[in-house]
């Protein structure tokens, strides 16, 4: 006891405070998450600032900066926070501790544990921070992408390639699958040998809770969250928060980018991104434009799109690929926030739901969906095979009509229509069973040379099944070469053909 | 329409200053409208951006000085002799403070001199 009168009265003896005219300002209005400030003339935009309540401090976000207030909106609870209570500023934009250590854990987008699972950082005071909002890489710091990231979806891989540092949006209605595509976009990254594994993230924003809980379950169970990190802002979460949510996501990714890693970054999704937004912009009494959107709503998705990129070898190789989603109206393509993003990003996967309802699942319409710089990106093994795919479905779309009077038409024709089901009935594949693209250019290959013509329609899933075990068990060798090399040159082009051909035999025994 | 606080209290000072004479007729038709519009809720903040509007037009600012116990005479003026003639000078008494004096200057910037503040400080080092 004696020691620790003696110690206080050393730091009491030692003690020098210095009287400094410190800025301040004071809460005016506040209300549904939004504060209206009176002073801190020399806030800056996104700056960190702090109110004291009667229940501690409370964080809030400079936003507006107006000639005589400034609305912030609050991150913490704002139940506290009164009239006339004190404001500082921290002289600090916002920022989120980033890491390794965040791989596998539920964060919240100011980077704080959701899954109890302990403290993320053993000392989150020595954590390397990235500002939420940052300026994407310059042109000089970047590369056309030229790497594959792929989805192990057979539809994607072959006919919408991704490249690592790409942009690709995935947009459809309510429930056709398109979180399902991202998911298995991240559980075929550890089937993906041979290539850097990105490390990915999860941003949930706006959703149900029990959807972000079973999620990370599932990513658990696959052995996917070991390379993994979620951002949740569920719908529960005050908007601000939901806005800042891709930031923070992005962030993170950019932290492995700058660390010559790659990342995925998948925000689920942009619509209910865009909504919070709308709903702080017009508390804050921003003028609403189209839809009530604000004017700058373009510009929110712009810049948080432009930080995917791929960085050349002078700043370290990354790269951050961003994987937008976005719900549409009965299909409305056309409405605001699904065309702004369309522009943004390099591509789109359309998923449609009558392709859905029809049993076509992922139910990507080869038609509107495009990858406007992945084909660079694509294997050779894998363009070589599946550069006819597209063109054969065009082909069949166009004939489909003349479906139902398949035994009038000429044999070519028929012949065209027999082998558009056969190609839709290959590129048909169940949730959570992504396919390593090795097995994907077999695959195509047996199906666009004719080794499955003979075959009914509802015997090719089970066939494909046998061939992927067949050429694994018998045939490790050659797989191995076109994971390893990415290519298909002459003499593994003959050899495929061999094993196919004892298939071929192998079936007809059946 | 809405009008906005600011823009309100503007209007009353560019008037009032135009037509110093008609004051009383000035003030008479302000109450009228801040209850026509309803502003009355807000009267309160809006008589507070009129009184820092005036202050600033004459080069004054608005003094809050809070003190834990009442000042005497002479520390009053003491103190009021480290201000220009321009600024208003209002007094508090805050007990939290506990020892010492806390000057807001224009509702912007904050000088503590208080054993509150100095406890915090030291308590957070």
């Amino acid at each position: 006891m004696k020691d620790i009168v003696e110690k206080l009265k050393k730091e009491i003896e030692g003690f020098k405070d210095h009287l400094e005219a410190t800025p301040v300002g004071f809460i005016d209005e506040v209300g549904d998450g939004v504060v209206k400030i009176r002073g801190l003339r020399e806030a800056q935009s996104q700056e960190m600032l702090a109110v004291k309540t009667d229940e501690g401090e409370v964080t809030l976000l400079a936003f507006n900066l107006e000639e005589d207030l400034i609305g912030a909106i609050a991150l913490g609870d704002y139940k506290f926070i009164k009239v006339g209570d004190e404001v500082t500023g921290t002289g600090s934009i916002l920022s989120i501790p980033v890491g390794k250590e965040l791989v596998g854990r539920v964060v919240d987008p100011l980077g704080n544990p959701l899954d109890g699972k302990g403290p993320i950082f053993d000392d989150a005071e020595k954590a390397p921070r990235y500002p939420v909002e940052r300026r994407a890489p310059g042109v000089l710091a970047r590369e056309s992408v030229n790497t594959p990231l792929h989805t192990g979806l057979k539809a994607i891989d072959a006919m919408i390639p991704i490249g690592r540092g790409q942009r690709e949006l995935i947009l459809g209605d309510r429930q056709t699958g398109k979180t399902a595509v991202a998911i298995d976009a991240i559980l075929n990254q550890k089937n993906d040998a041979g290539r850097r594994r990105p490390y990915c993230i999860y941003v949930a924003i706006g959703q149900k809770e029990s959807k972000i809980a079973r999620i990370a379950a599932l990513l658990e169970e696959q052995g996917a969250l070991e390379y993994t990190t979620i951002v949740a802002a569920p719908a529960s979460f005050p908007a601000a928060l939901l806005y800042l949510a891709p930031y923070a996501g992005a962030a993170i990714g950019e932290y492995f980018m700058d660390h010559g890693e790659d990342a995925l970054v998948i925000y689920d999704d942009l619509s209910k991104h865009a909504a919070a937004y709308r709903e702080i912009s017009l508390l804050l009494r921003r003028p609403p434009g189209r839809e009530a959107f604000p004017g700058d709503i373009f510009y929110l998705h712009s810049r948080l799109l432009e930080r995917a990129a791929k960085l050349n070898q002078e700043n370290g190789g990354g790269s951050l690929t961003a994987l937008p989603i976005i719900e549409t109206q009965l299909g409305d393509v056309s409405a605001y926030i699904p065309t702004n993003v369309i522009s943004i990003t390099d591509g789109q996967i359309y998923i449609e739901s009558d392709l859905f309802y029809q049993g076509v699942r992922p139910a990507v319409n080869a038609g509107l969906s495009v990858s406007r710089v992945g084909s660079s990106a694509q294997t050779k093994a894998m363009k070589k095979v599946a550069g006819r795919l597209r063109l054969e479905l065009a082909q069949f779309r166009e004939l489909r009509a003349f479906v139902q009077f398949a035994s009038d038409l000429d044999p070519a024709t028929q012949k065209k229509i027999k082998r558009g089901e056969l190609m839709t009935e290959i590129l048909k594949q169940e949730d959570l069973a992504p396919i390593a693209f090795e097995d994907q250019v077999v695959l195509f290959y047996a199906a666009l040379n004719g080794y499955f013509d003979t075959l009914p329609l509802p015997r090719v899933r089970e066939m494909e099944k046998k061939l992927r075990d067949f050429m694994e068990k018998l045939h490790g060798d050659l797989m191995a070469s076109i994971r390893k090399t990415g290519d298909m040159p002459k003499e593994t082009e003959e050899k495929l053909k061999n094993a196919l051909e004892d298939f071929k035999n192998l079936i007809s025994k059946d | 329409m809405k009008y906005r606080r600011i823009a309100v209290a503007r209007a009353f000072v560019e008037a009032i200053t135009e037509h110093p004479a008609k004051a009383d007729h000035l003030i008479k038709n302000f109450v009228k409208f801040l209850y026509e519009k309803r502003l009355w809720k807000d009267a309160v903040k809006i008589i507070a951006d009129i009184e820092r509007l005036l202050l600033k037009k004459r080069g004054g600012r608005k003094i809050l000085v809070e003190t834990a116990a009442p000042l005497g005479e002479k520390a009053r003026r003491d103190l009021e002799a480290g201000f220009n003639n321009t600024d208003v000078v209002y007094y508090a008494i805050e007990p939290r403070h506990m020892a010492g004096v806390r000057i807001t200057v224009d509702d912007g910037l904050v000088i503590d001199g208080t054993l509150n503040a100095k406890l915090k400080k030291m308590f957070r080092r």
